[in-house]
């Protein structure tokens, strides 16, 4: 009788953490008007512990791939969901601004930054041969949708009964995750006596026990001297500016100065995360049958020409807005699997974690870069048109980018550039 | 991607109306002399505006601004509120850009009770066709780096891939990928020199130029040079992609002729299109002319004969339509630059003929400079 494969049971478990990372990272947008009501500090001050928040989510990437090599996914992903707890449970007890940016920017980000996208691309790689790309997209899709979806019920708890008890709730779903994660989570398909989904040979071999920053800044030199690298960082910094740092913080205020109401111009948002889980699926299953490089090809392409677009969809009402939302959301977060996929064929999948986790800091880079940027040019300029005409113009670059990221078998890049803790 | 992009440029070019905005009256009029003061100052030009900078500056018999805040645009209209002032001379100084990317500028007074001495810091002689000299040399000299751009990029490439069938000559393209991403920043400081020299790097200037339909034109034109380069990096994996490089090309052409001189002769898309070709005919000349001179096949000299007939023959029409009468060129700075032109055209027609190709180069270099000289002056008509 053919049994369930565990790979399954570890993609769900994954899936409901990333759902809950998002989820997590999201809740400061929700307390700002709350905590500026109570203590009278300034959105700029809150915007800092946001930015803080933002930066680690991505920067602490590559070191949570280097725990990840060194303690194992189960016990990095509960260490993570306790920082979580503690980070959001202690802030019902602050009262100075800088508490707030030691626990929601600091303790916060690096516990939901230990469990984004670098988990996702572990666990699809480690568990799966076959599927990889669909597992990866599904992983990541809960990742920007969990964003999203607990954001009306967060604000409804802040309005209704105050922010601390909004705090307490995200610190109790992480505490609730943690038997879960500690009962059914496990490191590598040979742990239960597996292959990975799908294989037909054995696992690589567990690597050497590494000092998880010397892994991570290994990762780092490593992927430094390969002209891939710097094409993957390159094009994914502009995916962040142009999705989480554009759109994302600023396409609310831009459908206000075009005389949208607040509400409609949020919702616009909630369509981007639905067509979103769409266009991410389907990206991943695309991945696991179409040259990666192509992919990322049309997905900038098509985002930057969408982009350059905007300017007029907002003259064209509802219609032209409606067919950027489609076009844009589809388009999301849809670049994750095919770049993860590349990152692994370049560097192999044992140094996927820690390389792809600088990948991704570029991207939180690019994210948090285009967040100022574009609201300085809102203050400077009066108007968005610079700053969505630029991010489209980068968005070809990027397709000009990915389109010329060369073809490399992962065996052979570990050989021509070893680890240098390798022999740690 | 390449009929989308084609829809695309067709749905997103400006309208263009005619060309340059002229300034076709005022209140109070230019040299007028009104009992009251002013409370507004509005200006009416030939098409829709859009100002740079301050867009109207107005300096009173003291040689102060003597105005509450910028000019507001409505269409063709421009005004400016005063503020209180003495009796005597008012200078009026006009910055805009209009709807088909051109700038102009220009000045003139009135007086309110009677006429004094103008203090006003004027612009002075020396304008070329509504802009400052140093703002037509450098949009000269923009235009004339992106028509080479354009040959070489999209011209040069479809040698390559449809006549050749030689990769060879697509370095020729990478080189015209260049040339157009140093042309577009050449043209935005261009704008803000042609209005006022001093204030070529004013970032309130270049912000306004950036606001106006030039901005989008720009834009357009840098993501065709971008999607040039993305393409050409995706041949290898499909080749069938060639055919976007002259679908590109003419989607530029086509944001090319909405900043070039619709004609007021003709209805708006038969002018469009008028221009386009002749942009699309002199790309596919020069560039497979380069790419020839690269790798030579002999079904060249039947492309470039085709291309230099449209070519011709668009341009004729092009230059009968902008002249209300043969009178015009003689008199009009625009007339002399087309007599120019004609006389570098003759021995570039007669190389061409001999099949002196290198020589034949040269001579259409020299054309398409006198070309981007014409397009940065206002036509006659």
């Amino acid at each position: 009788m053919k049994r369930l494969h565990y790979a399954w049971v570890v993609a769900g478990i994954t899936w409901f953490t990333l759902l809950g990372a998002a989820g997590f990272r999201s809740t400061p947008g929700v307390l700002i008007v709350p905590l500026q009501h109570e203590f009278g500090w300034s959105r700029a001050t809150i915007s800092i512990a946001v930015s803080i928040n933002l930066m680690l989510f991505g920067l602490f990437a590559p070191f949570a791939g280097g725990l990840m090599e060194r303690f194992g996914v189960r016990r990095v992903v509960v260490g993570a969901l306790l920082t979580v707890s503690a980070g959001s449970g202690l802030t019902i007890f602050m009262h100075q601004p800088w508490q707030l940016d030691l626990l929601w920017g600091v303790v916060v980000g690096i516990g939901t930054g230990s469990m984004a996208t670098v988990l996702a691309a572990i666990v699809a790689n480690r568990w799966f041969v076959q599927r990889r790309g669909l597992v990866l997209g599904a992983l990541t899709a809960a990742g920007a949708t969990g964003q999203l979806i607990f954001l009306p019920a967060l604000a409804w708890l802040a309005v209704n009964m105050g922010w601390r008890t909004a705090a307490l709730v995200v610190a109790g779903a992480a505490l609730l995750g943690i038997p879960l994660v500690a009962l059914f989570m496990r490191d590598r398909p040979a742990d239960v006596g597996l292959r990975a989904y799908g294989a037909t040979e054995a696992d690589e071999p567990a690597p050497p026990l590494r000092n998880p920053v010397r892994a991570a800044l290994g990762g780092l030199s490593m992927g430094m001297r390969n002209r891939n690298f710097w094409l993957l960082a390159g094009s994914f910094f502009i995916c962040g500016a142009s999705t989480n740092g554009l759109i994302g913080t600023h396409l609310i205020p831009a459908s206000i100065d075009h005389g949208m109401p607040e509400v409609t111009a949020a919702s616009l948002l909630a369509f981007i995360g639905i067509f979103d889980v769409a266009g991410t699926m389907i990206s991943g299953w695309l991945t696991d049958r179409v040259d990666s490089r192509w992919l990322l090809f049309w997905y900038y392409g098509l985002r930057g020409l969408s982009l350059l677009f905007l300017p007029y969809a907002f003259g064209m009402q509802y219609f032209g807005l409606f067919l950027f939302i489609v076009f844009y959301g589809l388009d999301w977060v849809a670049t994750v699997p095919p770049t993860v996929a590349l990152t692994a064929d370049t560097f192999g999948r044992r140094n996927l974690g820690v390389v792809y986790g600088w990948i991704f800091a570029s991207h939180q880079l690019g994210a948090a870069g285009a967040a100022f940027a574009a609201g300085a040019v809102r203050t400077y300029f009066g108007d968005y048109q610079l700053a969505f005409m630029t991010s489209g113009l980068l968005c070809l670059l990027a397709a000009g980018l990915v389109i010329r990221i060369s073809r490399a078998r992962g065996s052979e890049a570990v050989v021509v550039a070893p680890l240098p803790a390798a022999s740690y | 991607m390449a009929a989308a992009v084609g829809a695309a440029a067709l749905a997103l070019v400006p309208v263009a109306a005619s060309a340059h905005a002229q300034l076709i009256g005022s209140e109070p009029a230019a040299g007028a002399v009104v009992a009251t003061h002013p409370a507004i100052v509005t200006l009416v030009f030939s098409e829709a505006v859009t100002p740079v900078g301050r867009g109207i500056s107005v300096y009173g018999p003291d040689g102060r601004l003597a105005q509450s805040g910028p000019a507001a645009a409505q269409g063709a209209r421009l005004a400016v509120q005063l503020t209180a002032g003495a009796e005597g001379t008012y200078a009026v100084i006009w910055t805009v850009i209009a709807a088909d990317t051109h700038p102009s500028r220009g000045e003139f007074t009135f007086s309110v009770g009677h006429a004094s001495p103008v203090r006003a810091p004027g612009i002075g002689g020396g304008d070329v066709g509504l802009v400052s000299a140093i703002g037509l040399v450098l949009q000269a000299l923009g235009r004339w780096l992106h028509f080479a751009g354009f040959a070489l990029g999209f011209g040069a490439a479809t040698y390559a891939l449809f006549v050749a069938r030689d990769p060879r000559p697509l370095r020729l393209a990478s080189v015209g990928i260049a040339l157009l991403l140093v042309a577009e920043p050449l043209a935005l400081l261009a704008q803000t020199a042609s209005i006022d020299p001093a204030q070529t790097f004013n970032s309130e200037s270049l912000t306004s130029a950036l606001a106006s339909p030039f901005g989008r034109v720009l834009a357009l034109r840098v993501a065709a040079a971008l999607l040039l380069w993305a393409v050409l990096g995706a041949l290898r994996q499909a080749p069938w992609l060639r055919w976007s490089i002259p679908a590109l090309g003419l989607a530029l052409a086509l944001v090319d002729a909405t900043a070039a001189h619709a004609t007021s002769a003709l209805p708006q898309p038969l002018g469009l299109a008028l221009n386009a070709l002749h942009v699309t005919a002199m790309g596919v000349w020069i560039g497979g002319l380069a790419g020839f001179l690269v790798a030579p096949v002999g079904g060249f000299g039947r492309v470039a004969g085709w291309s230099a007939g449209l070519l011709i023959a668009s341009g004729a029409a092009l230059a009968l339509l902008h002249f209300a009468n043969p009178l015009q060129t003689m008199t009009t700075v625009y007339g002399g630059v087309l007599m120019v032109k004609l006389l570098v055209v003759a021995p570039a027609l007669y190389l061409a003929w001999r099949a002196r190709r290198r020589w034949e180069l040269a001579a259409l270099a020299a054309v398409l400079a006198t070309a981007a000289v014409l397009v940065s002056l206002p036509p006659p008509r």
